[in-house]
């Protein structure tokens, strides 16, 4: 009789257990990382064998739980996981690429102002002399140094916060695995099956599914549930092992980036896979191209006008000196500086210092040579090398360190400080035929070497007898002798006779004077529009800078659209396996509360006949 | 940053929102660009589209560029004409007046009064010869353009000071928008038809008739010759002036054309955007609906 009791009560236990776990499911349906419980159940044997006087023992002894599983899919898991590490890879390169376009793109394009360049070059050719004019063209000229710088700037403050974000993914990373590790010794201690070990197994699996947002990894899983992790799969280094986590840090590696796990001097480079640190470096290897070709760009446009432009000759008749500067300073407040002072740097015509370091000691400022060959002291503004340093705003604290370095490229380039007449809008070198030639030929002029001792001009080309040339200078000296079509050399230039000179017929060459207003170079430097190098002209070289950022970030979305299907089909698989289904808890509810309500019939039954006995034998 | 997905149970719903959001952020896509009429307002959305957009706008600003340098040259050929025209006045009335000359019944009074006006007439000459365009620059002076290009010496003479060729519409690509050179409109110092005044001012002071009047014949030949001169100068400068008009309908014609790709380029075919739009937000309504009646209670509701 009193098995019956002791039955029904292994019942009530075990079905009220069972409820508890289908409660739990339905309170944790909507926690995060929660994964469906399952009670086992099964039959409960007397321990010590049968009782020695039960000759015919029917039935069982009740019921016990056994265990509380978790119904998880580790396949599934591992699906999502991988796939979270593509769409997070895919978002972190769509986001830094997308900001990478917008430095090159809209306020900062560079196709405005290099069209409105060339557009200012051809008002010129139209009218070299007027002032007006000319001082456009140089406004349009520092319109387009400065846009390259700030596109510079900008692509260099991307890549800094760039930086930035990969060290905070990697601080998180060095969290989630000591965490990790953490969770590893507490599941090496809890009994497996019981329900601590389903709450940290649950945790581990959040930890896990936090660490594949940052970095793809391979996870093994031993028989207490510790896992281990290695990066970026089984052949890369450990990351958690057991209950040890080693330190990841992440390093600029040629033009992405690589992860180092290990202590310092021990550590081994992990690739990575996936997660926002692949993002991360794929999106660095776009930056650091994208700002190479703006620098070459930038070089090209310094080096194309400047060499043009040097070859021409200014409104005072002088030769043109270069248009753009290559050099500019660029001032970098140390991070520890605890003063607010902002600091600007002014670079001389053609100095072409060293990186220089400023420094304040509490009363004095001192700029000096990073090599401490040479430096200055006293109050603002300082001037060495060429570099003025002057402060701009804000005050400066004991101790302040402000590092000045020469922009170069596309960071460096700036207009020259020029006078509307130093534009060289004249050609150096003009032909001009006689009035009273007979024949139709004509001269064409370029620059060549200058003689030494110096030839006295004027310099003419006279049509001999029998169809020859001479090139004789100012006191008859023959320079040059020739036939039309050949390059006669004379002072600084070389002249051309094409067509049909008649006997006696005459050509001067004249170096342009001041004041003169011919147009030559600044047609010269229009013809720089159409000049195509190895990435196609000024307007393709710039189109294609962007066209290199715009065509991956269209790619990356449809490939992020794609991931992102690909990731919430495994995601709904993984929940149809692991989720909590509120209609079949509450059936299961149903089914346990009829045994629990059984059971406890069972256990009146009992008492009810234990009462019959007992008041039958009263 | 998108939170992990992880196993839960409500996890059909964050997937359903993201789709839902999906079509919410194309359907914003969408009234940007009915908003600001444009296909794409970045790059990533249509690159080879942007390219060629920033291909036409290039050709554009360079159309535009070089239709102003047409202006330019074409405002300072109208100049020339003016001026060339001026001149021509001039040498016809010297010819009248070098043809009363010869006439053997004038007096030497008579003489001198249009020797006074050949003077006039050279001063007028010398005015158009040095003509201006809007900016003060010589006209006729070639590239030596800041000063006048004809001037007067001690001893009367006149001569060309200028140098090779000013600036016409090169930057248009056009080598024959510049005004003619002086020496093509008024010769050279010796025959030129600054001589040939000089010469009828001599003629006229010669009181020898036997010497005068070969003397003006020979002015008269040399001034058909410069008007004959001044003619195909004139020729020249509408043969200029009808190329830099014929270049500047091409370029007006281009510009259009232009403009018109980078319409089709970048332009939004409002119907078909509409029509999307109106499809999107029909589905974004049909996901939401859908949604609250899949998720709506669970059997709990349903246990009394």
């Amino acid at each position: 009789m009193s098995d019956i009791l002791a039955i029904a009560n292994s019942g009530v236990r075990a079905y009220a257990r069972a409820l508890e776990v289908v409660a739990d499911n339905v309170a944790n349906a909507g926690t995060p990382g929660h994964v469906r419980r399952t009670s086992t159940l099964s039959p409960a044997i007397v321990e010590g064998g049968q009782p020695p006087l039960e000759l015919d023992p029917v039935g069982g002894n009740g019921v016990r739980l056994t265990g509380i599983k978790r119904a998880i899919d580790l396949l599934k898991v591992d699906t999502v996981r991988r796939a979270e590490g593509q769409v997070n890879a895919l978002d972190s390169l769509d986001r830094w690429l997308g900001s990478v376009q917008s430095a090159l793109t809209g306020a900062n394009a560079l196709d405005k102002p290099i069209a409105e360049l060339f557009g200012s070059l051809s008002d010129l050719a139209n009218d070299p002399t007027n002032p007006a004019v000319r001082q456009t063209f140089l406004a349009k000229t520092e319109m387009l140094a400065d846009r390259f710088n700030r596109t510079a700037a900008d692509l260099e403050r991307v890549e800094g916060d760039m930086m930035l974000e990969a060290d905070t993914e990697v601080r998180t990373l060095n969290g989630l695995s000591q965490g990790l590790a953490a969770v590893n010794a507490q599941l090496r201690r809890a009994t497996v099956g019981s329900s601590a070990s389903v709450v940290l197994a649950d945790e581990r699996d959040r930890i896990l599914a936090r660490l594949s947002t940052i970095v793809s990894f391979e996870v093994r899983i031993d028989g207490r549930g510790q896992a281990s992790v290695r990066i970026p799969d089984a052949g890369g280094p450990l990351l958690v092992d057991g209950q040890t986590a080693s330190s990841a840090r992440v390093v600029p590696s040629g033009a992405g980036l690589t992860l180092r796990i290990g202590p310092k001097g021990a550590d081994e480079a992990a690739t990575l896979a996936g997660g926002t640190l692949a993002g991360l470096s794929s999106a660095r290897t776009f930056i650091t191209q994208a700002r190479t070709q703006l620098d070459s760009l930038a070089d090209r446009v310094t080096d194309d006008m400047n060499r043009v432009h040097r070859d021409g000759v200014d409104l005072n008749g002088l030769d043109g000196g270069d248009l753009f500067s290559t050099l500019k300073p660029v001032v970098t407040p140390a991070r520890a500086n605890g003063g607010t002072a902002r600091i600007g740097a002014e670079l001389a015509d053609g100095a072409s210092p060293g990186p220089l370091t400023l420094g304040f000691d509490g009363t004095d400022w001192t700029l000096a040579r990073d090599d401490a060959s040479a430096s200055v002291t006293g109050p603002l503004p300082l001037v060495l090398d060429g570099v003025t340093v002057d402060v701009s705003g804000g005050s400066a604290d004991n101790g302040d360190l402000f590092r000045v370095k020469v922009g170069t490229g596309a960071a460096g380039i700036g207009l020259r400080p020029l006078a509307p007449a130093d534009v060289a809008v004249a050609a150096r070198w003009l032909a001009d035929a006689a009035p009273a030639n007979l024949g139709d030929a004509t001269a064409g002029v370029r620059l060549g070497v200058a003689s030494v001792p110096p030839a006295i001009a004027p310099f003419t080309v006279s049509a001999l007898p029998g169809g020859g040339l001479q090139l004789s200078d100012g006191v008859g000296t023959i320079l040059a002798t020739g036939a039309p079509g050949d390059w006669l050399a004379g002072d600084g230039f070389t002249v051309r006779i094409e067509g049909t000179p008649a006997e006696g017929d005459s050509f001067a060459i004249a170096r342009t004077g001041s004041f003169d207003g011919g147009n030559g170079n600044a047609i010269a430097l229009l013809a720089l529009r159409d000049t195509g190098g190895a990435a196609g002209t000024l307007g393709e070289a710039q189109d294609l800078i962007v066209t290199r950022i715009s065509v991956p970030l269209a790619e990356t979305r449809t490939r992020g659209d794609i991931a992102r299907g690909n990731r919430d089909t495994a995601a709904e698989a993984l929940t149809q396996a692991s989720g909590v289904d509120l209609n079949t808890e509450a059936t299961e509810m149903l089914r346990l509360q009829q045994a629990f309500q059984a059971n406890s019939r069972i256990i009146q039954t009992a008492r009810e006949i234990f009462d019959a006995i007992v008041s039958a034998t009263a | 940053m998108p939170s992990p997905v992880m196993v839960n149970s409500r996890s059909p719903i964050p997937v359903q929102a993201e789709r839902m959001n999906r079509i919410e952020d194309r359907i914003a896509r969408i009234d940007k660009q009915i908003a600001s009429g444009e296909k794409f307002t970045e790059p990533a959305e249509d690159p080879s589209g942007a390219n060629r957009a920033a291909m036409l706008s290039r050709l554009d600003s360079r159309l535009l560029a070089d239709q102003r340098s047409l202006e330019r040259a074409t405002s300072r050929l109208s100049l020339s004409e003016t001026a060339i025209e001026s001149a021509n006045d001039a040498l016809l009335r010297a010819r009248e007046l070098t043809l009363t000359a010869a006439n053997g019944t004038i007096s030497a009074d008579d003489r001198k009064v249009i020797a006074r006006e050949v003077q006039v007439l050279r001063a007028q000459l010398l005015d158009s010869a040095n003509a201006r365009d809007e900016s003060g620059r010589y006209l006729f002076g070639g590239s030596r353009n800041a000063t006048p290009p004809y001037v007067a010496d001690a001893a009367g003479a006149v001569q060309w000071r200028g140098f090779s060729q000013g600036p016409g519409a090169e930057a248009a690509g056009i080598g024959t928008g510049a005004p003619p050179r002086g020496p093509e409109l008024f010769g050279d110092a010796l025959t030129g038809t600054f001589a040939q005044l000089r010469a009828l001012e001599e003629a006229l002071a010669e009181p020898d008739a036997e010497l005068r009047t070969p003397a003006l014949a020979a002015v008269l030949e040399g001034l058909e010759t410069g008007y004959n001169r001044l003619v195909l100068g004139q020729a020249k400068v509408g043969a200029g002036l009808a190329r830099l008009e014929t270049e500047g309908n091409r370029i007006a014609d281009a510009r259009l054309d232009t403009a018109e790709a980078l319409a089709a380029v970048t332009g939004l075919d409002l119907t078909a955007a509409i029509a999307e739009l109106e499809a999107l937000k029909l589905s974004l309504s049909a996901a939401q609906g859908s949604f609250t009646r899949v998720y709506d209670g669970s059997l709990f509701d349903r246990l009394g």
